[in-house]
């Protein structure tokens, strides 16, 4: 009955979430600082990629691979930024502007809320990936075939992609709430594990076999596999070569509702914990 | 639903409230509240008194769904604070004092405009709103000044304001003036007056260490310790309820030393005035009535009075009387 008024009410509660995002994360007053902040990341990683293939083809590797983790390492911004970003809300407004209690002891609902901030995020990771691959286009040499593009795999791949970092950012902001200093710790070790785990800088063939296991069921080690596929033209060898086109596809949908469904039950666990800690306002950095 | 107004459920009710938090690493588990039943009508500006670490942010918590307790009941104008928090956030805002919150890249009146985003209050309300808010915290000339420039009390009055923005039903104000300077904290304190009167049926519940405030704004006041409520009364009647009479305070001279009573009344000493050579001489006389007689039994013992000054039992008297005397025999709260 109350449904349309009620969705209007989040979404301009949203957008307010939103434009606070931006003036924390955006609106800083120099535009060339503010650049290094959100570029900084990705090509330092795509330099060092560049390196490393460099030194990986002089030994006779196949440059196709180098494009496939270009692109890869482009598109993990969204990782770095957007998921892991939701946890450093929480963090952040707990520690360091003790806010957090005020947000959530309000109607904003805090899916609302960081649903709102992560958009800024969303478009700042949107703008290092696209920076990103026009730099590897015109200064490094990335570049790939557009007549071979699978456009529709391509767009399915890249909604599922993007829906799971959002879930997972969901999960991981939960997870903040209840730690408490060591958040820091654990946001960090997830920027690592997922640079480790999901295929973004090397294969997952190079893992030992039990963190292979763990890879295979991340959705992000499947939509960057789709990714070079579908956009960049080649897979990776070894595991992966095996499957189809519509695995690796089915595969990133399977993991993406798991982890879905496991983000949407978790992240309450999570609320419920922290509260039954009072661990909502407890500050212990500053 | 309910309105809450009409039905006439109270604004606060607590029963049986009961919170402990377990030890870190072998030490006890700390019983933050233990048992405390409260019954807060709508209108009511309630006090909660107490000594530090007696509870009171402990239940502001879990009144505004930051804290589970342990076990028993809380309601918040008829919702239950576990089962229904959306209900209660809708209905509710928070003042902590003493704190330094607030992004500090925001202005004072960006933030005070993204809370009443976050309420909900229609953008043609909330500008005339926090317009009227930062002129009665007399923030209006540093309106567009970021936060992170302003001094800690500003800031403080500043979140002050941000309590107010959604003209909320029930207001939690834990030691909102913690820090701030008389004539600020005199404001608000009018302030928070003010607005209960002009607006009917709202609710506030105010905790605070300073008597004056408490006696002067509270129309009851609970005085908990280690979590239990030991009395909860009007001022007045909590003044009334302890041993009444006259606190007097005499400035003396050439009084035999160890003087410990005269007339059977227990006297306490201050120390020497440094210039004058006299000493002050702190007594509690059962009726008024006695004092010209204690007079002349000091001129008989060749002790010289230079200066007399009496009061009535205070807020304060009351307080250490009912927290000193504790459960063991202080009369059962209702
Ligand atoms: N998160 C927590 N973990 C462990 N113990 C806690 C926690 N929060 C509060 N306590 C303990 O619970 C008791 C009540 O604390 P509370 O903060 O409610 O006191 P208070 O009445 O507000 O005191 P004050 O006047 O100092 O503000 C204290 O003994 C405190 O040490
Ligand atoms: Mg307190």
């Amino acid at each position: 009955m109350a449904v349309i008024p009620s969705i209007r009410a989040a979404l301009s509660r949203a957008r307010t979430a939103a434009w606070l995002g931006w003036q924390v994360e955006g609106n800083w007053a120099d535009p060339v600082l503010f650049s290094i902040y959100i570029l900084a990341r990705p090509l330092a990683t795509a330099l060092i990629l560049a390196i490393m293939y460099s030194t990986v083809r002089a030994h006779g590797a196949d440059p196709t691979v180098f494009v496939g983790f270009y692109v890869a390492n482009a598109f993990h911004s969204y990782v770095n930024t957007v998921l892991v970003g939701m946890g450093w809300v929480v963090f952040e407004e707990r520690e360091e502007y003790e806010t957090l209690k005020y947000v959530y002891a309000s109607p904003v609902g805090m899916f609302t809320y960081l649903a709102g901030r992560s958009l800024v995020k969303f478009t700042l990771a949107t703008v290092s990936v696209v920076v990103t691959l026009l730099v590897g286009w015109f200064l490094l040499g990335v570049r790939w075939d557009w007549a071979t593009v699978q456009w529709l795999p391509l767009a399915a791949s890249i909604a599922a992609g993007l829906a799971s970092t959002l879930f997972l950012g969901f999960l991981l902001a939960g997870w903040s709430l209840v730690l408490t200093r060591s958040a820091m710790v654990v946001l960090e070790g997830v920027t690592l594990a997922s640079y480790l785990l999901c295929g973004v800088i090397f294969p997952i063939d190079l893992l030992p076999r039990p963190l292979q296991a763990v890879a295979l069921g991340l959705p992000f080690t499947w939509w960057y596999e789709a990714l070079r596929r579908f956009l960049a033209g080649h897979g990776t060898h070894g595991v992966m070569q095996r499957l189809s086109d519509t695995q690796v596809l089915l595969a990133l949908g399977g993991a993406s509702v798991v982890f879905a469904v496991l983000a949407r039950w978790g992240y309450f666990a999570f609320e419920r914990r922290a509260r039954a800690l009072g661990r909502l306002d407890q500050t212990t950095l500053f | 639903m309910v309105s809450s107004s009409e039905a006439r459920v109270p604004a606060v009710e607590t029963r049986e409230l009961r919170r402990v938090f377990k030890g870190s690493r072998g030490s006890p588990d700390v019983v933050a509240l233990d048992g405390v039943d409260l019954r807060i009508e709508h209108g009511e500006v309630f006090g909660l008194l107490g000594p530090n670490g007696a509870g009171k942010t402990t239940c502001i918590k879990i009144l505004n769904t930051l804290l589970y307790p342990t076990s028993g009941e809380a309601r918040v104008a008829g919702h239950d604070v576990v089962r229904d928090s959306v209900e209660v956030r809708r209905r509710i805002a928070l003042v902590s004092g003493g704190e330094n919150s607030g992004y500090g890249i925001l202005t004072v009146r960006e933030c005070l405009w993204m809370f009443s985003q976050f309420y909900g209050v229609p953008s043609a309300e909330a500008g005339p709103r926090v317009n009227r808010l930062l002129a009665a915290v007399g923030l209006s000339d540093l309106a567009k000044t970021r936060i992170n420039r302003l001094s800690t009390g500003q800031r403080q009055r500043m979140n002050f304001a941000r309590g107010f923005v959604s003209d909320p039903e029930i207001l939690f104000l834990d030691e909102p003036t913690l820090g701030m300077d008389v004539n600020a904290a005199r404001e608000l304190r009018e302030f928070v007056t003010r607005w209960v009167r002009e607006r009917a049926g709202r609710t506030v519940l105010l905790t605070t260490h300073y008597m004056a405030e408490a006696d002067q704004l509270c129309d009851r006041i609970a005085i908990i310790d280690r979590g239990r409520v030991l009395a909860c009364d009007t001022p007045a009647a909590l003044r009334r309820s302890v041993e009444g009479g006259q606190h007097v305070e005499l400035e003396v001279m050439g009084a035999p030393e160890g003087l410990s009573d005269v007339d059977g009344v227990a006297v306490t000493w201050g120390a020497p005035h440094p210039d004058r050579g006299t000493h002050t001489m702190k007594l509690r006389l059962p009726d008024g009535g006695r004092l010209p007689l204690l007079l002349r039994t000091l001129e008989e013992r060749g002790v010289a009075v230079r200066g007399v000054s009496t009061r009535e039992t205070s807020l304060e008297d009351a307080f250490i009387a009912i927290v000193g005397r504790g459960l063991d025999d202080g009369e059962a709260p209702k």
